[in-house]
């Protein structure tokens, strides 16, 4: 039914595959949080080195910023693979992984983008009930 | 595919991209750099902490060298002795190629002590050692292997090898040389007033040898991360490319069908 998919196409394509869709927005939600708590205990990490001057291994969370580079990595790719099935815009995509960078903000982000997808799953579901 | 891929659209992103690649590239880098030298800099620190020590204090003539005394910093005072200098050639220095000089240096406490007094470019620039009593202070470090090769001019040995060195110069020798970093008139009896020698008549310092210097791994694992920031860049692009390509085909699909094509219209 073309004229009932007018509105939705407009910005928000169509989801052909649900199930995927699915477990790439999980894996893109866990992601978001623990890069968002990765990126908390990177700010203490700061703090505690800039701020108060403990450097090396004087500081307790030294450790952290190698492994959460990784992490992040992970959640760029977690984001690429969900941007891409539900077909986000380039700036759209680029804005979700900066989002990760920037602390709380992140949660936001990644509530705001669950929400959405989840609202295109469901009118999928609905559409796909219809036609 | 590669017609997709040709888009001015495409093409110009793959430049951003490239460009960013490039950056990224450039930050792995420097990070590396930045890898290599805190793992120098936590060596001299540690070297560095330790304080400088007479060489008869950590060593006796003939005696095995300890493994721990590498790039020990130590002081000997004595007089060169000019007759007993040797080059050894095929040496490298900030790159150009050259002779080390090293000079036999006969200790106060009677033992020799080859120096390494620094690096020439050519055999025939070698100066005379400096006369009278001077302290040297630098790096020990254990003889060389010998090194087999083709004959060589009279003066000249392939390598740093004490146990040539012990048949042709006089006295005891200890299993053991320096780089020399520093060396020091000595006047009068103690070894209070020092004048560091004001030229060192076209010799260069050589450092002293730090082993092998190793990375700094969380410095070296940024690096890696900026690779791999690049790589996922142009597998962002590589994957937009191919979307893109997949949609036109399936619109030229459509136009078949011209229902359908009418809303793959509305979505370009």
């Amino acid at each position: 039914m073309p004229g009932e998919n007018e509105g939705m196409t407009a910005n928000q394509p169509e989801i052909t595959d649900v199930p995927g869709t699915r477990t790439r927005l999980t894996f893109f939600k866990v992601m978001a949080f623990i890069v968002g708590i990765g990126l908390l205990v990177l700010v203490v990490e700061m703090v505690l080195s800039y701020g108060f001057g403990m450097k090396g291994d004087d500081n307790p969370l030294h450790w952290w910023p190698q492994p959460h580079g990784f992490i992040y990595m992970v959640y760029l790719v977690a984001t690429a693979l969900l941007g891409f099935k539900v077909g986000w815009t380039l700036p759209k995509m680029v804005g979700v992984m900066l989002a990760g960078c920037v602390p709380f903000l992140s949660f936001w982000v990644e509530r705001k983008v669950a929400r959405e997808v989840e609202a295109q799953l469901a009118s999928a579901a609905a559409g796909s009930v219809t036609s | 595919m590669l017609r997709t891929a040709l888009k001015p659209k495409w093409l110009g992103l793959l430049v951003l991209v490239l460009a960013l690649c490039y950056g990224f590239f450039l930050l792995g880098r420097w990070q590396l750099e930045v890898a290599r030298d805190s793992a120098l800099k936590e060596q001299l620190a540690q070297a560095k902490a330790q304080a400088v020590v007479t060489v008869e204090s950590v060593l006796k003539p003939h005696q095995a060298f300890p493994n721990e005394l590498s790039a020990r910093a130590v002081s000997a005072t004595g007089h060169y002795e000019p007759t007993e200098q040797v080059t050894v050639p095929d040496r490298r220095l900030d790159g150009a190629a050259g002779y080390w000089v090293v000079t036999a240096l006969h200790t106060d406490e009677g033992p020799v002590l080859p120096v390494l007094r620094g690096f020439v470019t050519d055999a025939a620039l070698a100066p005379a050692p400096p006369d009278g009593r001077l302290m040297v202070v630098g790096g020990l470090a254990p003889g060389e292997s010998p090194v087999s090769g083709a004959a060589l001019p009279d003066g000249q040995l392939r390598s740093v090898d004490l146990a040539v060195l012990v048949n042709r110069w006089d006295g005891d020798l200890y299993n053991a040389f320096v780089f020399a970093q520093s060396e020091e008139a000595v006047t009068g009896q103690d070894a209070v007033n020092l004048i560091e020698l004001p030229d060192l008549h076209g010799l260069q310092r050589v450092p002293t040898p730090t082993g092998e210097v190793g990375l700094n791994w969380r410095n070296a694992a940024y690096a890696a991360q900026w690779w791999v920031f690049a790589l996922f860049a142009l597998w962002m692009w590589w994957r937009m490319v191919r979307d893109d390509h997949r949609k036109s085909r399936e619109t030229e699909a459509d136009d078949a069908t011209p229902a359908h094509g009418i809303r793959d219209a509305g979505r370009e």
